[in-house]
């Protein structure tokens, strides 16, 4: 492989006004920087093993259960309870105040004692209350369907239909997963440096990577007690399959905007990462073939990508035959020079959807040049702040970073039609619109590009070029956040999404995706601009084959029928 | 007493303090403050909110005005003062678990905290994520 110069990486970085739209944030795909990937690949460097240490169910499948795995020299246990729960009382949504299932990853091995306390709190999730020994807790429900179909098959002896567990994907979902230190639990500093941790949200994958095998064994479990000697255990291949699902509402956006240090190092690695690849100036024949394997992969797993919403499907119609295309007219050879990047630039021709599935591909067989890049994906600094900075200085950071603003017309009612908001509903987090519905008054501040322009005709309202940040903040307070962001943008260009998210055209769905594909999300099932369900860990080694499996799962197919 | 985690103080305290009006970038920053002091086995919520929100403004003028100019807190400075300017120069600090928060200090941040949150209403309600109707699939 060809050695990449530093300059020539800088040269082909994607600009942050190409990346940060909504629109393509809204078409990105997991790729072997994701979360789940570095969690696994963390997992099998370090010879991780996981143990079932307590099992105590009844024949329904409700009671208890204790995970046991030990990662760079600590103990964490998947704690897990089950209850009955009512048709009635199964949503999805933050406002549900039951679950199929709640957990807890614990510090350490949980006491008989502890067993007892989180037993009282984790099925009341929010309405309980945690100490520093839970690191993170979290609920799922069923897919009903799918649960009581393969439980079915498996006590009548035979393997589930696999065009079912397909098209759904998962056993249970989560609705929420929560980490740093909500309702008590550790702060996210007390374990973000230890071996195997310290990624983002790396804790909150271990979790569900857990609760997923969690959900295999529950439903062999219900299985062997309806059918005793008849029942069979799941086909490894199907159990691989079945990932975990989760449902993601508007919580995630906020998300993403309050933490602009931290969504710029998500972006920047993977754009570096891309750029590393793109300056590849040849490729040897065996990874040339590994690409068009991985490519082959890809075009089957987005065939069996089915969705009912009408604007997902209808995207998926176009990538399935740009990738058709692909095959006749895509430098697919990757025999020429800068081949990843020929490939790159044909995909620019394509929808944003083939543009970044590309681009995910184009990742995956580099391994050795790119993933040390997930070092640099989480943020725990302080953030630096120079009230001392001239005003003139703050200008410059607008005019480079922040021109994008200057184009969106507040005077325009629909620029302005969204506001994000906190119910008093346990305190879910929702989007009204400002003309309609009471409570703007009460707005969160997402409304960067607003935020900014008014900056601006502050900063014009000062004449001397040596005023200063402190002096603007001491006449104008209410500046405070948005100058904060300006300043620690100018070293993050990939901190802001570069569009209005207050404007009426604005689909949240679009932020939701951006950050479930950096989670390691596929399958993603819109249910409206609001919300998804995705599924996580599909095809990912189970918990007694890491080291047999390995780390080779990007958009895992579905198995052959047993 | 209960033990908090430093980001539950944080973030609780922003919006408390947002909840009694003050704006959000200065309510994010008491909010950092108020984690700082509590990590230091002071009851960080209770100071804070002992401040009106004109004083939060003027200490936070004060204290941007003396790092502008490169200067450590003034002699005879308050905990608050110093945990402030702390803050925002960024300096590192002993991240202990807050156990002096008293019931009292966090109920009235609970409180304030309210006036952050929109009334439900049937339309409210069709605004969230979520099916709302039925998730038995």
């Amino acid at each position: 492989m060809s050695y990449v110069h530093a300059a020539e990486i800088a040269q082909e970085m994607r600009s942050p006004d190409t990346v940060m739209r909504l629109a393509r944030l809204g078409s990105a795909f997991p790729t072997r920087l994701s979360f789940g990937r570095a969690l696994i690949r963390r997992l099998i460097a370090d010879g991780s093993t996981v143990r079932r240490r307590l099992w105590s169910m009844d024949d329904q499948g409700f009671g208890r259960a204790v995970y046991r795995l030990e990662l760079g020299g600590h103990v964490y246990s998947l704690v897990a309870f089950t209850t009955a729960l009512s048709d009635e009382d199964r949503s999805d949504r933050v406002i549900a105040e039951a679950w199929d299932a709640s957990f807890a990853l614990f510090d350490g091995d949980p006491e008989d004692a502890d067993l007892d306390r989180l037993q009282a709190n984790l099925p009341k999730q929010e309405a309980g209350r945690y100490t520093e020994r839970e690191l993170v807790i979290s609920r799922s429900n069923k897919s009903v369907r799918l649960f009581s179909h393969v439980a079915d098959a498996l006590a009548q002896g035979r393997q589930p239909d696999i065009d079912m567990v397909d098209s759904i994907g998962y056993l249970m979902r989560t609705t929420a997963v929560y980490g740093n230190g909500k309702f008590g639990i550790a702060d996210r500093f007390v374990f973000a440096d230890r071996p195997g941790l310290q990624g983002p949200f790396a804790a909150e994958m271990l979790t569900v990577w857990l609760i997923r095998t969690f959900t295999h064994d529950l439903v062999e479990h219900v299985a062997q007690m309806r059918g005793g000697g008849q029942a069979v255990r799941l086909d490894p291949a199907i159990k691989r399959h079945l990932g975990i699902g989760n449902s993601t509402g508007l919580g995630m956006a906020p998300f993403l905007v309050y933490h602009p240090e931290l969504i710029h190092n998500w972006l920047h690695a993977r754009e570096t990462a891309l750029a590393r690849v793109r300056s590849l100036r040849e490729m040897d024949a065996e990874t040339g073939t590994r690409l068009r394997d991985l490519f082959n992969r890809a075009r089957d797993h987005v065939e069996h990508w089915q969705v009912p919403d009408a604007q997902q499907a209808e995207r998926l119609v176009t990538l399935r035959s740009e990738l058709a295309e692909a095959v006749r007219s895509a430098p697919l050879d990757l025999a020429g020079p800068y081949p990843i990047k020929a490939l790159m630039e044909w995909s620019d021709d394509q929808s944003l959807e083939c543009q970044e599935l590309i681009r995910a591909l184009c990742l995956e067989p580099f391994g050795a040049i790119i993933d040390d890049l997930t070092d640099e994906m989480a943020f725990s600094g302080g953030t630096y702040f120079d009230p001392g900075m001239t005003l003139s200085a703050l200008s410059d950071i607008l005019d480079e970073h922040y021109q994008w603003c200057a184009h969106v017309d507040f005077d325009d009612r629909i620029a302005s039609q969204k506001f994000w908001y906190v119910s008093e509903a346990k305190l879910e987090p929702r989007l009204g619109d400002r003309y309609a519905e009471d409570g703007a008054d009460r707005e969160q501040p997402l409304d960067v590009a607003r935020q900014v322009q008014d900056l601006r005709a502050a900063i014009a309202g000062f004449e001397s070029p040596s005023d200063k940040i402190c002096d603007l903040l001491a006449l104008h307070p209410a500046h405070r956040n948005i100058v904060r962001r300006v300043q620690s943008s100018a070293r993050r260009p990939f901190a802001e999404i570069r569009d209005n998210l207050i404007d009426q055209s604005m689909r949240p769905i679009d932020l939701l995706r951006c950050k479930l594909a950096f989670f390691g999300a596929v399958k993603f099932d819109p249910k409206s601009d609001l919300w998804t369900r995705i599924t996580l860990f599909q095809g990912a080694p189970m918990c007694d084959e890491l080291q047999a499996r390995g780390d080779d799962w990007w958009l895992s197919t579905r198995p052959e029928a047993v | 007493m209960l033990s908090f985690s430093l980001n539950e103080v944080h973030m609780t305290l922003r919006k408390a303090l947002c909840g009694r009006g003050l704006a959000f970038g200065a309510a994010d920053d008491w909010g950092a403050v108020a984690a700082r002091m509590s990590a230091a086995g002071i009851d960080g919520v209770a100071l804070v909110l002992a401040q009106d929100n004109e004083a939060l403004y003027r200490l936070l003028t004060e204290a941007d005005a003396r790092i502008s100019r490169g200067l450590d807190p003034q002699d005879g400075a308050s905990v608050l003062q110093v945990a402030l300017h702390a803050h925002l120069i960024g300096a590192s600090y002993d991240r202990q678990r807050a156990q002096a928060i008293a019931t009292e200090s966090w109920q009235a941040a609970l409180t304030w905290a309210q006036n952050t949150y929109v009334p439900e209403s049937d339309t409210s309600r069709l605004g969230g994520a979520g099916a709302g109707t039925n998730d038995n699939d």
